[in-house]
């Protein structure tokens, strides 16, 4: 008795005939995921694939459908670009709990996009970005990178935040340099030379915490963090450095996320009485925490966060829960320093403004350091690929760290325009954009000074007031 | 000792949160046999309408309450008329319906992120004081919510017991042929009693989202498994066993927390676990064994 | 074909294989012997972790993850182990779960129990490395057969085969079984089989610890092939993906699950993500997620009794099945003495 039973004829045209449909399914799709109608000369000078064919290999060739800032003034560039268009892959969730982080992905590049294209793309070749769901998990990273590489081929890959040590491996293996915006200290000593981290390591995270905490007169602090996210890598360096400069933890916590109610947990701080608390947990969890302790406490201390409530969906989330008034003295945070201001800044900002429908409610990452890296990584791709004289992966990874190294006698230089210039009169450039220096050190992880953070109500981000100096946070 | 007081105090708030939801559930259960896991999703949409009826047009947050509730209603009402009863008569396996939930439940709340993005959104409320109650400490909002959940809970069991509707709908829960043919139009008690529970639902929605402060377009679906879960406690014609079910899902997880904050949520479904080991069928037996029989099938 | 593409295809063909084991097995569980396993992903979970702790290496303080135990084993013994952890799990929760009158409250339980080890593995960091979840895990053969992307892919493809023609042999000589049969009657009428003398418990244990160890092995296949594996990867509601599989593509038959498996698993999830693009980020993602369960739908609407519906056997009613028009009024309601009523008038 086969599997396939008695009744096989039947059951054959059946299974025929679902797979065929959802076959069509699959390949009814336009060979390139961005379809907005295209308007820049690039199309009417490629043959265009058929939407109704497989997806074949030549993708990037393919419809030159433009994620171009569409009100940029300065898009009518000198040099109409004849080559063809080039996809930047953007793999982060995109649905899911953590779908923000998408749209931040998104963000960066569409403006750093913006800006290269602008200026009139590298190498005569416009650039376009294309996201692909890792819809937050590993299994379901491995194919979403894979159908990246295959469907989009890439010429450089943002992404893909907690998933990376599932989706760097193979982007990397591809010769394509990847870079991230991810803090897990598995990163610390990578040598994979085409893999790029933005952030630096969630250790040092820790350690500027503690710091910061222990040398602004916060002798009594509490610890709050939920399970998931830095309580894991942040908070053990930070509970060592802090007892190291003799502060007193009085109080503790760790926080099972996304719980209905934590108010036992809040009395149990409250009854503390610490004078700082010390936190890091997701958007949903702190605006129940955050009330609850604002209820029972009648006002919120002094609450030193990270990198992750600097950015704009928390901020948005527990700013909500409390309130502006009570939002505004009490959340500060300890985060890489960026700047926020500056040649460089202030392009990434006109960019994200003329972004219009493609990102929803783009303000909301004017002050979101990944974004604005990853605007920064697409800039030193492309101004890599202009010193290399080539948009493959393998002849300009090398170039990369050269871009912002800080060499001797080199050309700073703000934006892309300005780079493009140097290096076509011989110069060595350093690139310092909208991020500040990016120094790649020898496992070409961004080397970044941390500083401490106030609440701008106006501008509902985070900016920075007090820099932390590396060398203090140096074990 | 005092942080027991407190917490007993708390869990009492988050038990009339889960309570809600858990009897709306199970309310549906019991009826129409269909365990919907779009349940968190309906929750969510609630959510939503009122935030809109609160934030975007100003209403105070007890009509915006009243709007999730009936936006619940509509909605679950239109979802079983809609797509459950067809797949049903079709002679969809009861198993295979909570396939068919999902499925909704995943357009449901897709069709919610698309609509409203991912952002988070908060109600815009007025202060309130805090009242000390024998050393418990709550909020006013907090005790009307309370206070809401009690009055369904007391409502329902009037319904169930006391009306005619409510019989019928015992009727139809037990037996819907023998209801039929007793003359009993099953259609429309099946209608009414997804009316009432997608109100629960709702009213659950928006207390959940007050709860949480802030939420966004996934919360529903993230309680609805603590939910689920004190709802198997109980059956169509005792939601008191939901509601005991929620009760010890909400005060063991609040005074979990005092000791092991981070296992909370462990220790209250370990005790589920336990309870249901020991008394398999629920507090309140009844028809609700037969029916998980049935859908297991 | 291109490389990016013929790479592309290998991944497929791998989550096939796993998804084919994995749906296998929850065919066993419940398509034959009727248990409502909502633990399933938990011992895919099992199976991966324990293959990854097993390949890793001990977890030394220097390295950035911790775990639990850990060696250097060669293949094919960290799947064993694995295929070992996930028959044990199973027949720990059978013991205090699988009582057949009171089916009605397994599945909650199960499925408090897959949220408990979740909620504890998160926290405990020393076992799986918390949150961020076990990463670098060697595959087998990467030194003999080379790490070029493409050679070893098609490589671990051929593996992956391998062990899916192993898995189906194993499963088609239970499913066709006198033994089977036992069980798929336990599942109908499991009263009438106890006053025959038959040990029920003692059968539906022995169904669910293979099944268990079957779902811990496909795990291992895929976190060897991905190499990482964390928290993220074994979400509750994955376990109720793979049920829509099995539904979709037929219950309690094995080829019901492959179809399911490669429908609902490859092409509907997979397929999806050709979608264009559109409108503003984030949109057309959440389309895809919203055109999967229309999909869904669609099937179930179309064969609600799966597009391999079960054979009738000539005792006890299809339960997947779709019943004749005449015998509903409108509703349907499966009982004891409904499928009873059916059997005798279909003979």
């Amino acid at each position: 008795m086969g599997p396939f039973g008695v009744r096989s004829g039947r059951r054959a045209v059946v299974v025929a005939s679902a797979i065929v449909m959802a076959l069509s399914v699959a390949a009814c799709s336009s060979s390139s995921p961005k379809s907005s109608p295209s308007t820049s000369s690039t199309a009417s000078a490629v043959a265009v694939a058929p939407s109704s064919s497989a997806p074949t290999a030549a993708t990037a060739a393919s419809s030159a459908a433009s994620s171009e800032a569409p009100a940029t003034a300065a898009a009518t560039s000198a040099a109409a670009a004849t080559g063809s268009t080039l996809n930047i892959g953007v793999i982060y969730p995109f649905t899911g709990s953590n779908a923000d982080q998408g749209a931040v992905g998104m963000a960066g590049c569409l403006t750093g996009v913006a800006q290269v294209n602008a200026a009139g793309g590298v190498l005569n070749h416009k650039l376009a970005c294309k996201p692909f769901d890792t819809k937050g998990d590993p299994a379901d990273a491995v194919p979403a990178a894979n159908q990246m590489l295959a469907s989009s081929s890439p010429v450089m890959v943002i992404g893909a935040s907690d998933d990376a040590v599932a989706t760097s491996p193979i982007i990397t293996a591809a010769k394509i340099p990847n870079f991230a915006t991810i803090g897990d200290p598995h990163f610390d000593n990578q040598t994979n030379p085409y893999f790029y981290r933005l952030t630096p390591s969630d250790a040092l995270q820790g350690v500027a915490l503690g710091y910061y905490a222990a040398k602004n007169n916060f002798t009594k602090a509490a610890a709050v963090f939920t399970s998931d996210l830095g309580a894991q890598t942040s908070v053990p360096p930070f509970r060592t450095e802090y007892k190291k400069l003799g502060g007193t933890l009085v109080s503790d916590l760790t926080l099972a996320p996304g719980s209905t109610s934590y108010r036992s947990e809040v009395a149990k701080v409250i009854a503390s009485h610490p004078d700082a608390v010390i936190s890091e947990m997701d958007p949903q969890s702190a605006a129940t925490f955050w009330s609850e302790y604002l209820q029972l406490a009648g006002k919120l201390p002094v609450v030193l966060g990270t990198e992750r409530t600097s950015e704009g969906d928390w901020i948005t989330a527990v700013d909500k829960a409390v309130g502006d008034k009570v939002f505004d003295p009490a959340f500060t945070s300890i985060a890489p320093y960026v700047e926020f201001s500056g040649p460089g800044y202030d392009l990434y900002k006109q960019y994200l403004g003329s972004l219009g429908s493609q990102i929803r409610d783009s303000s909301q990452y004017t002050g979101h350091p990944y974004a604005i890296s990853d605007f920064d990584a697409v800039t030193i791709t492309a101004l890599a690929m202009t010193m290399a004289k080539s948009t493959k992966g393998s002849d300009y990874n090398a170039d990369i760290p050269k871009i912002t190294a800080q060499t001797a006698g080199a050309t700073v230089v703000h934006t892309y325009a300005e780079g493009l210039t140097a290096l076509a009169s011989g110069k060595t450039i350093q690139y310092v954009g909208a991020s500040g220096p990016l120094v790649f050190d020898q496992y070409q992880s961004a080397g970044r000074a941390f500083a401490f953070f106030l609440y701008d109500a106006p501008t509902k981000s985070m900016l920075p007031k007090t820099v932390i100096p590396g060398t203090a946070l140096a074990p | 000792m005092h942080e027991i007081v407190l917490a007993i105090g708390f869990g009492i708030v988050t038990s009339a949160i889960l309570a809600l939801g858990a009897v709306g559930f199970s309310l549906q259960f019991g009826v129409s046999n269909i365990f919907n896991l779009a349940y968190g999703d309906i929750m969510t949409v609630s959510a939503f309408v009122a935030y809109v009826t609160n934030a975007d047009a100003g209403a105070n947050i007890w009509v915006s309450m009243a709007a999730g509730a009936a936006a619940g209603s509509l909605l679950s009402v239109a979802i079983n008329r809609f797509i459950y009863t067809p797949f049903i008569r079709r002679g969809t396996a009861l198993f295979t319906m909570v396939m068919v939930s999902l499925a909704v439940g995943t357009v449901v709340e897709n069709a919610v992120q698309a609509i409203a993005g991912d952002g988070f959104r908060g109600y815009r409320l007025g202060a309130v004081k805090s009242i000390n109650l024998a050393g418990m400490s709550f909020t006013s909002r907090q005790l009307i919510i309370v206070g809401i959940a009690v009055v369904s809970m007391v409502g329902l069991h009037v319904l169930l017991r006391g009306t005619r509707v409510g019989k019928a709908m015992r009727a139809t829960a037990t037996h819907p042929e023998l209801a039929r043919s007793c003359g009993v139009p099953t259609d429309r008690v099946t209608a009414i009693a997804w009316g009432i529970s997608g109100a629960l639902c709702g009213l659950a929605g928006v207390a959940l989202a007050l709860n949480l402060a802030a939420f966004d377009f996934t919360f529903g679906q993230s309680f609805l498994l603590i939910i689920v879960a004190a709802a198997v406690f109980g059956s169509v014609g005792q939601p008191y066993g939901a509601m005991a079910g929620a009760v010890v899902i909400g005060m063991a997880s609040e005074i979990a927390a005092v000791y092991v904050p981070s296992l909370k949520e462990v220790v209250a479904f370990a005790l589920l676990v336990i309870v249901l080991l020991i008394r398999p069928n629920g507090l309140w037996p009844g028809a609700f064994v037969q029916k998980m029989n049935v859908a297991a099938r | 074909m291109s490389s990016a593409y013929q790479y592309y295809l290998a991944t497929l063909l791998v989550y096939f294989g796993s998804n084919t084991i994995a749906c296998w097995a929850l065919n066993l569980q419940y398509g034959i012997s009727g248990v409502l396993n909502f633990s399933f992903i938990l011992f895919q979970a099992v199976g991966a972790y324990v293959t990854a702790i097993f390949t890793l290496g001990p977890s030394t303080s220097s390295s950035y993850q911790s775990y639990i135990a850990g060696a250097r084993l060669p293949f094919p013994i960290p799947w064993l182990l694995a295929m070992v952890a996930g028959g044990l799990l199973s027949y720990l929760l059978a013991l205090f779960v699988l009582r057949p009158e009171r089916r009605d409250f397994q599945a909650m339980v199960m499925l408090v129990v897959s949220i408990i080890a979740a909620d504890v593995v998160v926290t405990q960091k020393g076992l799986f490395n918390g949150h961020n979840g076990l990463a670098a895990i060697p595959k087998p053969f990467a030194s003999k057969v080379g790490s070029e992307l493409i050679r070893y892919g098609w490589f671990y493809v051929a593996l992956t085969g391998a062990t899916v023609v192993l898995t189906y042999i194993v499963v088609h000589r239970i499913t066709s079984s006198p033994w089977a049969r036992q069980l798929r009657a336990m599942r109908d009428n499991s009263e009438a089989l106890e006053s025959l003398g038959v040990n029920v418990r003692t059968e539906s244990t022995k169904v669910f610890v293979v099944g268990g160890a079957l779902a811990a092995l496909s795990g291992a296949v895929l976190v060897q092939f991905i190499s990482a594996w964390s928290p993220g990867a074994w979400d509750t509601a994955e376990t109720f993906l793979f049920f829509v599989a099995i539904i979709v593509g037929g219950a309690g038959n094995n080829a019901g699950a492959v179809l399911g498996a490669a429908l609902v698993l490859g092409v509907f999830q997979e397929g999806l993500r050709y979608l264009p693009s559109f409108g503003y980020t984030g949109l057309a993602e959440s389309i895809q997620f919203m055109g999967l369960g229309l999909l869904i739908l669609a099937f179930l609407w179309w064969k609600p009794g799966g597009l391999i519906p079960e054979r009738r056997r000539t005792f006890g009613g299809a339960p997947g099945g779709t019943p004749p028009p005449s015998l509903t009024n409108g509703r349907t309601r499966f009982t004891v003495a409904g499928s009873l009523t059916r059997s005798l008038k279909r003979n």
